[in-house]
């Protein structure tokens, strides 16, 4: 595995058979053909919907080598002793977007995390107080708010994927990757002008934003409060409750990234690093009416959360 | 806490705890499952980590809160229950782990 601090944003370039394309130390190469060695794998983890699975082989070579798979879409077979990433399509029909998205999606916050650092799926934005975290699964709104608290002045770290750091006893924050990706709905709630759009993958409905006009905030920044974004869809009004730090902190786990969860050490500095996490930052339950509309609203209680 | 209550109970290997405040959360690493402890449990836990019996924590826990020796027993049997159920804490003498 590379240097902790090093690792940067994989970008592919094209789906040709055998293509290799190198990021940071890693390459990733594209196999046309299933590897045999994917049939001897052991299943370590497999998601609430099966949508993904994760398991592990031994590498002849010593160690071990990871394979994440997609149901239907793709596999990625990931082997650190040789700083490879090999991208099986499942799918005749896969798409470089497609790809290009579970690669700096779902794989590269896995190697992050499995490289020590405890990623949270979250949105966050900041400005020269802090940052905010939005916690929550997809669908819960954690872009859209993020998305409208850049439109109200906020700069934006990132959608998905947040890296946390510990620097003089303070937690601190970063994206991963900086992405911003809405459903049409709320594109056109949260921008005034058009905005510049991409498909983000086949099998979603997302697009991908990109904001003209600002610098990408790539730093790290001081966290100011996590807020866990309510699954129930039925608030009248918003409303934020803080939550004790051991609530918080099973939350965050609850939200992070894995690479193996079965591995102890890698296991146990995660959870030491939520602790530190929860104990340090104020962290909330947020509910809010689902009526783009009111976002205004949902702003005021983050910020009078704040005081 | 009568004879019957009083078996060994010690924290599982595959279970690892971390303080967070006055509290503890603990991940029991073969099942993925994680759960938190409030200040009072956490007393309990720590105790059980120091290789107390339930009977010791129990006569502990009275020195140490104020609340009688009955409500104790019972949240101390109630919480031992639910930690073995979820194998936090396990029998060392029935365990292979």
């Amino acid at each position: 595995m590379g240097k902790r601090a090093e690792l940067q944003v994989p970008r592919s370039a094209g789906l040709a058979p055998n293509h290799r394309c190198g990021f940071d130390s890693w390459t990733i190469i594209y196999s046309a053909k299933r590897d045999a060695i994917i049939h001897r794998a052991r299943l370590l983890w497999t998601e609430d919907t099966n949508a993904l699975t994760i398991s592990v082989v031994d590498n002849p070579h010593g160690g071990s080598n990871h394979v994440v798979t997609f149901c239907d879409l793709a596999q990625f077979v990931i082997r650190p002793s040789a700083l490879e990433i090999v991208v099986i399509p499942l799918d005749d029909q896969l798409s470089v977007n497609t790809i290009d998205h579970l690669l700096v999606d779902q794989i590269w916050p896995r190697l992050v995390a499995h490289n020590g650092q405890l990623v949270i799926h979250a949105s966050a934005a900041a400005n020269k107080d802090g940052a905010i975290m939005a916690v929550g699964q997809s669908g819960r709104g954690k872009s859209t708010l993020a998305a409208s608290l850049h439109q109200r002045g906020l700069s934006l770290l990132g959608d998905d994927a947040i890296v946390i750091s510990q620097q003089s006893g303070m937690s601190h924050c970063r994206a991963v990757y900086q992405s911003l990706r809405l459903f049409p709905d709320s594109i056109a709630s949260v921008f005034d002008a058009p905005v510049t759009q991409s498909e983000v993958a086949a099998y979603t409905a997302k697009r991908n934003i990109r904001l003209d006009g600002t610098a990408e905030d790539t730093f790290s920044h001081p966290i100011r409060a996590i807020f866990f974004l309510d699954a129930d869809d039925g608030h009248s009004r918003a409303a934020s409750e803080e939550i004790a730090p051991a609530d918080a902190c099973m939350r965050l786990i609850e939200h992070s990234f894995w690479l193996d969860p079965t591995d102890v050490l890698r296991t146990a500095d995660k959870l030491k690093s939520a602790s530190a996490l929860a104990s340090g930052v104020p962290c909330f339950q947020l509910s809010f009416p689902r009526d783009f509309d009111r976002i205004g609203e949902l702003h005021d209680t983050i910020f009078e959360a704040l005081q | 806490m009568s004879r019957k209550d009083e078996k060994r109970l010690s924290p599982s290997s595959e279970a690892i705890a971390s303080a967070v405040g006055d509290e503890t959360v603990i991940l029991h690493l073969k099942t993925g499952a994680y759960y938190g402890l409030d200040p009072v449990a956490t007393r309990i836990y720590q105790l059980l980590k120091e290789g107390r019996s339930p009977a010791a924590i129990c006569a502990q826990m009275v020195e140490e809160y104020d609340v009688s020796q009955t409500v104790i027993e019972a949240d101390v049997k109630r919480l031992l229950a639910e930690l073995e159920e979820t194998q936090i804490v396990v029998n060392p003498d029935h365990s292979d782990d």
